[in-house]
């Protein structure tokens, strides 16, 4: 479980973070979105406790990140955009490090290195930057620890990896932990979020579920500007050159397709309305 | 916070790591002996300079170099982002990680140090014990056939057998002099390379001289002698009162101080997005 109550951060005297409040209490994975400088990358760092919060409260798994504990170290393992491996071979890092880990598999992580091809017999240095990449990932998915923290996951992945990894993330021994995914390759990981928090103005200005997002929002493409005419309460669209994408009021309310890239770029530039529309159908479930 | 079976794991996931590190910086090391060796056989004296007294000299003086570079770079992971995160998010406590650094540090090294340094010093000694005995029967030999001036002093095998660390010292207050000076500058270097984030090693050395001076000032300014303050253990000059104690103190406290704030450093470092 993941919780925060009334988070307070900035660097020196830029504030990033005030009063944020976020409780992740099931399993499953959450995209996290926002803008460059929106502070996604240092929300992962507080949560793994490599930044101190200035105020308000932080616990993931039961520990106050900032305190390190070895306990907590054991159930949440973190891969930053920027990683590093020391230049072991896949199965040498196994070997020294997944003791630290009481849910290591070492049948999954042969098992994602194969789904990932990543050279077995080769050191990491040896390696290119992004088979490293896949071999710092199979590391962390295998380790099963109850939370998993990715910054840009996908960066640097050629188009069969982000494949191979959204196959890896899809399996049932994912869904099992807090997976929670910084990313600005929306499309790349659409299909298998179970949830989406955007953050924006120093606060999380969405927090919903896919099914949610679905129900409440209609997005689609029509082939011309007399097509988008016709669809009632767009809330934002844009041109494809003949052909225009929307995110419209759902009044019918059938769960239809999320497409992430439309759905941030309207969350971006067109937030009050669609934030309105969230929240008025959030306030109608309440009722009924 | 102390398990012995997570220790055991960290010092083994920190020895598969740096292990080839280390041994290319221990190469490096008995590269620097044979080289030295080499200027011993090339010169015109040999062999025969490197008697007990001068194998004690470079042993110290390797000692504090090589383990000062050594404790310097020990966190060197510390520097880059990438790195730093992942030795902070290894599932142990920060005293662990602390403990392990003072015993890779403090006694792994100066054993390997030592061990190398007797790899090379064994064969230069044996040269130069039986280069000087043989220099010496020479003169000998030389000055019966032609007996002018003073007979040369005969060979002393005393002066010529291996050095032994624990020989060099010739009371326990040595042995401390040598033990707090030793934990001062590896002290030193340890928690500059964590406390500066760029060019660790420049301003580590200039807060080192600085710190240095400020010492000699500061027992100048109080009137007090600057050459008691580094040999405070060896001297056999008699002390004030106040110059005892405060000297003592400064000799426990600030290497104390020092490994101190390295584990704080470890503790609380923080790494920025």
């Amino acid at each position: 479980m993941i919780r925060i109550d009334h988070l307070a951060f900035g660097y020196r005297r830029t504030p990033l973070y005030r009063d944020f409040s976020l409780l992740l209490s099931e399993p499953g994975i959450y995209g996290l979105f926002g803008r460059n400088g929106s502070g996604k990358s240092t929300l992962l760092l507080l949560l793994a406790g490599l930044l101190f919060p200035k105020g308000g409260r932080i616990e993931v798994a039961g520990h106050v990140p900032a305190k390190r504990h070895p306990a907590f170290l054991e159930q949440v393992y973190i891969v930053p955009e920027e990683f590093h491996l020391p230049n072991l071979r896949p199965a040498q890092l196994a070997q020294s490090q997944s003791g630290f880990y009481p849910n290591f598999s070492a049948a999954h992580f042969a098992d994602y290195l194969r789904i990932f091809e990543v050279p077995e017999q080769s050191s990491f240095e040896q390696m290119s930057l992004g088979q490293k990449k896949k071999a710092a990932m199979a590391f962390a998915l295998a380790t099963l620890t109850p939370v998993l923290l990715l910054d840009e996951p996908t960066n640097g992945l050629d188009i069969i990896s982000r494949d191979q990894f959204r196959a890896i993330m899809a399996r049932p021994e994912q869904r099992q932990r807090i997976v929670l995914i910084s990313t600005h390759q929306a499309h790349d990981l659409e299909k298998i979020m179970s949830h989406i928090l955007f953050i924006d103005g120093a606060s999380l200005a969405l927090s919903a579920t896919m099914a949610e997002l679905g129900q409440a929002l209609r997005m689609g493409v029509v082939p011309d500007a007399a097509s988008l005419a016709q669809v009632p309460e767009v809330l934002y669209s844009e041109a494809m050159g003949e052909q225009h994408a929307f995110v419209a009021v759902n009044r019918a309310r059938r769960p239809g397709p999320v497409h992430m890239e439309l759905l941030y770029k309207a969350l971006s530039l067109r937030k009050e309305p669609v934030l309105a529309v969230l929240e008025s159908r959030e306030a109608a479930d309440v009722q009924s | 916070m102390f398990s012995p079976e997570r220790f055991a794991r960290l010092a083994r996931a920190h020895f598969a790591e740096h292990l080839r590190g280390y041994a290319w910086f221990l190469a490096g090391i008995v590269l620097i002996e044979i080289v030295v060796s080499i200027l011993f056989a090339v010169s015109k004296t040999g062999f025969t300079e490197f008697n007990t007294r001068e194998q004690g000299g470079y042993w110290f003086a390797g000692m504090f170099l090589f383990s000062s570079i050594f404790a310097g770079r020990y966190f060197q992971s510390m520097g880059q982002r990438a790195s730093a995160l992942l030795s902070l998010m290894r599932p142990a406590s920060g005293l662990e990680k602390w403990l392990l650094a003072v015993a890779t540090t403090l006694l792994l090294f100066p054993l390997a140090y030592t061990l190398l340094f007797y790899l090379v010093a064994v064969p230069d000694s044996a040269l130069a014990y039986s280069q000087a005995q043989h220099q010496a029967q020479a003169a000998i030999a030389d000055w019966t056939r032609h007996p002018t001036g003073d007979r040369p002093a005969a060979f002393d095998p005393k002066a010529y057998a291996l050095f032994r660390p624990w020989d060099a010292f010739e009371s326990w207050k040595d042995a401390v002099n040598f033990l707090l000076w030793l934990l001062f500058v590896q002290g030193f270097a340890m928690f500059g390379s964590l406390y500066f984030r760029t060019v660790p090693f420049i301003k580590t050395l200039l807060a080192a001289l600085i710190f240095m001076l400020a010492c000699a000032l500061f027992v100048n300014l109080v009137g007090g002698d600057d050459g008691l303050v580094m040999s405070y253990w060896t001297a056999s000059r008699p002390l004030a009162p106040w110059q005892r104690w405060t000297y003592g103190l400064l000799w426990f406290v600030v290497p104390s101080l020092l490994w101190a704030a390295s584990y704080l450093a470890i503790k609380e470092r923080e790494i920025t997005a």
